[in-house]
């Protein structure tokens, strides 16, 4: 039982090879992380295809454009940067319209000139005011004296094509060995904590994982899609569900908070956060979110300015845990590899589907799109990524290979179907050809018992010069009478499946009565043609055992019962002067023997149309020894006569 | 006048000639238990009531009584096969106007182990009566066939019986150990032979002539042995 199911699981493993190396192929592809270009591409699309999204009110962006620089410049000093008064007065101005809370994501390395004290007496004063830090190599340290609870660092993890897709949470940093909050985090959790009262803790399934409220940020973990493989995943970090609008973020100049004074409503109770935006002073990152940021006058190449990319990390932490909007998170490796087997499977599934090939070629197309459809559905509404494009590709290609496969399975059976009706064709032709060979033997084998047989001894009459006129004419009629007779029984016997009669010379013989009640029949017939050897026999001895259990077909007793008369129509011809017959159908045991003998002197040069003694009766003896596997043998007697006999197995005979 | 017989069937379908038939048999068997039969089913009934020690048979006789169809020979050959085939040793007389239809059925007659003669209906009635003694007696006479045929015809065993007894001189015993068969069957061989060779018992007896004797003589006339 055990083996045959082995057996069998071995067959279908064979059988199956192709599609098992192609699932094992794609499965080992994935493994090498090769495709994870192609998942983090697939991840972009389906974020460039989300509806649009109301902008972001909570947060507010401050711009120090290079308008502002040029005049603070022309005002404190001749040097390029940011005077360190100028950004006091500017966040002065800020604070004082009561925002949540306000981040100052300048470099340090921007800022110059005097007025230091000011801002860090402003820092002192105001708690909701924080600055930045770059932790990660290169590091660019905070301004100085500023308390650590009041600073958060700027870096963003960039991925192995350039791109910003990932932001952190919080991340060990790599010197200090402590733990910091990033710039987007930190104002997060003041914002919620200040505004609704909501607290951060360790996440309820994932412990290292931040929550707010009842929302856990879902923490990018190693060997999650999309980033499979991808070790370089340090910190607690998360995906940045980027806001779908053109300009996601309300922005102002730090011109226009210094010209108009009168800012209080775009700035109580929200996040500001302040940069510098003039392109000589900042640099931007590379995302592949194509909308439109900040201003044209801003816009620096394809990148993302840094306070931009803080408002969509930020956004995105207030908008789920204020508005339930979903954050991203990717499947574990074990459910993506076993996703993709099950899209392996369903695809050899499909490509055997259908014989027909347009069909099976729509299936795919359907079950492709439909995959797809439902990865971005997902997606969508859950923020969950499926990775469609590996699964799309198993699936496509394990659909083709057993498309192929099943079109050349089909081809092969419809070439199989046809050798076959081939060598049906040929069979048929073969047993219309043995049946034509069987009739054109009939046919001869009848005239040869009738009429030939009578000519014959016509023939040898008028030889013998011991015949008259009147005799040769009722010959002749006989004649007439026999021929029509052999074309009358041809035709009746081509009618019916078995053989029914035995004709020889005029009479019809029942095929359908016992052998040896047949054999005794034929007996007496031949003996009654006009054969001059006939006259002198004085005595006939004959007898025919019964066949006993054995049983032979009408056709088999057909070819018997025409051997027994063409050796007992030999000896009419033949043995000349015999005056004694001995025909006898001997059963023994297994074996039926079957024997004519006379005592004739046997001349050769008697007969003038039939050929010797070894003719037609001897062709049939040979054709019948092959048919009911026996053996035939003739001989002469001492001192004259002749033997000819017939043997054959009952046994096999049963078989035939 | 003859011998008692116990029991004797008849087997006609023309009334007249059963009535002929019977006042024949129960004049000359004047103790006998005569029976009749008009068809092939009432043949078969009275042959399974009680078997008969003589059957005197016409060979034209319908299925049954009620057969509308006239009586054909065909109907009664095949009957008389089947009770030879059932009762090997019933005595029988076929008289027939169609004797000429037994031909066919030679080798039946010659494996029956009891007596069968054939008589011509038109045979005065002495004659028949000579056939049914002889068939009582188990003799068998069928030179009404026999001389429609050519030269003589035999069974290859009884010429064997003559060559042993004529050319080695064996006696019965001795021949039926040579042909490895019972002293019986080589009884049956000698009445079939006495039928061959012509040899009327009753006649011969009557002139006191050795039958072996006359047996040797007929055969080498008639060629069964040289």
């Amino acid at each position: 039982m055990l083996r045959t199911r082995w057996s069998q699981l071995k067959q279908m493993l064979i059988q199956q090879s192709l599609g098992i190396g192609a699932i094992a192929f794609l499965l080992s592809l994935k493994a090498t992380g090769v495709l994870q270009a192609i998942e983090l591409n697939q991840l972009d699309q389906f974020l460039k295809l989300r509806p649009e999204e109301t902008v972001e009110n909570r947060i507010l962006l401050v711009k120090i454009d290079q308008l502002y620089l040029d005049r603070m410049q022309h005002k404190y000093s001749d040097r390029a940067g940011l005077e360190y008064q100028a950004l006091a007065d500017l966040t002065q101005l800020i604070l004082a319209s009561q925002p949540a809370t306000v981040a100052l994501d300048i470099p340090v390395v921007r800022l110059s000139g005097d007025g230091q004290d000011n801002l860090l007496r402003l820092f002192e004063q105001y708690p909701e005011l924080i600055t930045v830090e770059k932790a990660f190599r290169p590091r660019i340290p905070p301004i100085s004296s500023i308390p650590a609870q009041q600073l958060a660092f700027n870096d963003f993890p960039i991925d192995l094509d350039g791109n910003v897709r990932r932001t952190f949470l919080v991340s060990y940093t790599a010197e200090q060995e402590e733990i910091k909050s990033s710039l987007s985090f930190r104002l997060a959790e003041l914002y919620l904590d200040k505004m609704h009262g909501i607290g951060v803790s360790n996440g309820q399934r994932d412990p290292d994982a931040p929550q707010f409220g009842e929302v856990e940020i879902p923490r990018l973990k190693l060997n999650r899609e999309p980033y499979l493989g991808d070790s370089n995943i340090d910190g607690i970090q998360t995906i940045i569900s980027f806001r779908q609008q053109n300009a996601a973020f309300e922005a102002i100049t730090a011109s226009a908070i210094l010209e108009n004074s009168d800012q209080n409503e775009r700035i109580q109770n929200k996040i500001v956060i302040v940069g510098i935006t003039a392109p000589k002073l900042t640099t931007s990152l590379n995302t592949t979110f194509p909308k439109v940021r900040l201003g044209e006058e801003e816009m620096i190449g394809n990148g993302m300015l840094g306070i931009e990319l803080q408002a969509h990390a930020t956004s995105q932490i207030l908008s789920s845990v204020l508005d339930n909007r979903a954050l991203i998170r990717g499947i574990s490796q074990t459910y993506s590899y076993g996703l993709l087997l099950m899209f392996g499977i369903a695809g050899c599934a499909l490509g055997r589907s259908s014989k027909n090939v347009f069909v099976s070629l729509l299936g795919l197309l359907i079950a492709a799109f439909g995959l797809w459809i439902v990865c971005y559905l997902i997606f969508l509404t859950s923020g969950l990524y499926l990775p469609p494009v590996v699964n799309l590709l198993m699936l496509t290609v394990t659909a083709l290979i057993y498309m192929l496969l099943s079109q050349r399975e089909i081809a092969d059976q419809e070439i199989a179907a046809e050798r076959k009706v081939l060598e049906l064709a040929a069979q048929d032709r073969d047993s219309r050809w043995q049946e034509r060979r069987r009739a054109i033997e009939d046919v001869f084998g009848e005239i040869h018992n009738g009429p030939l047989q009578m000519l014959s001894i016509t023939l040898r009459q008028i030889q013998d010069g011991e015949t008259s006129i009147a005799k040769i004419e009722t010959q002749l009629q006989a004649l007439n009478q026999q021929i029509r007779l052999v074309g009358e029984h041809l035709k009746r016997e081509s009618q019916i499946e078995a053989r029914q009669s035995l004709l020889w010379g005029n009479q019809q013989i029942d095929l359908n009565q016992p052998l040896h009640e047949l054999l005794y029949e034929v007996y007496t017939v031949s003996l009654q043609a006009d054969w001059p050897n006939f006259r002198n026999l004085k005595v006939k001895s004959r007898s025919f055992d019964p066949l006993g259990q054995a049983q032979l077909s009408n056709e088999e007793k057909d070819w018997l019962g025409r051997f027994l008369a063409e050796a007992i129509c030999n000896v009419g011809k033949h043995a000349h002067g015999a005056t004694r017959l001995v025909v006898r159908g001997q059963r023994c045991s297994e074996r039926y023997t079957l024997s004519v003998e006379d005592n004739g002197y046997n001349g050769h040069n008697g007969d003038i149309v039939l050929g010797d003694r070894a003719g037609g009766g001897t062709k049939m003896a040979r054709e019948l020894e092959c048919r009911m596997n026996g053996t035939f043998s003739r001989e002469q007697l001492s001192p004259q006569g002749f033997r000819c006999i017939l043997s054959w197995s009952l046994q096999s005979s049963k078989n035939v | 006048m003859g011998p008692q017989l116990a029991r004797i069937l008849v087997v006609e379908d023309y009334p007249l000639l059963l009535d002929g038939i019977v006042n024949l048999l129960e004049k000359h068997y004047p103790d006998a238990d005569i029976w009749t039969a008009s068809s092939v089913r009432e043949t078969w009934a009275q042959l399974e009531l009680s078997l008969p020690d003589l059957v005197v048979f016409d060979l034209a006789i319908p299925t049954d009584e009620q057969d509308q169809q006239q009586a054909q020979p065909e109907t009664g050959i095949r009957l008389l096969k089947q009770i030879m085939q059932q009762y090997s040793q019933l005595n029988i007389v076929v008289q027939s106007t169609y004797t000429k239809a037994l031909v066919r059925i030679i080798p039946q007659i010659d494996e029956h182990l009891g007596g069968f003669t054939i008589i011509e209906k038109s045979r005065s009635s002495q004659e028949v009566l000579e056939r049914i003694e002889s068939a009582r007696r188990g003799y068998t006479n069928t030179q009404e066939i026999r001389k429609l045929q050519s030269g003589v015809e035999v069974k290859p065993e009884w010429t064997d019986v003559l060559t042993l007894a004529f050319q080695e001189g064996l006696q019965d015993r001795a021949i039926a150990q040579r042909m490895n068969v019972q002293i019986g069957t080589i009884r049956h061989y000698w009445r079939k032979l006495y039928d061959v060779l012509e040899i009327d018992l009753e006649a011969e007896r009557k002139v006191g002539r050795n039958l072996r004797t006359v047996s040797e003589i007929n055969a080498r006339h008639k060629g069964l042995i040289d």
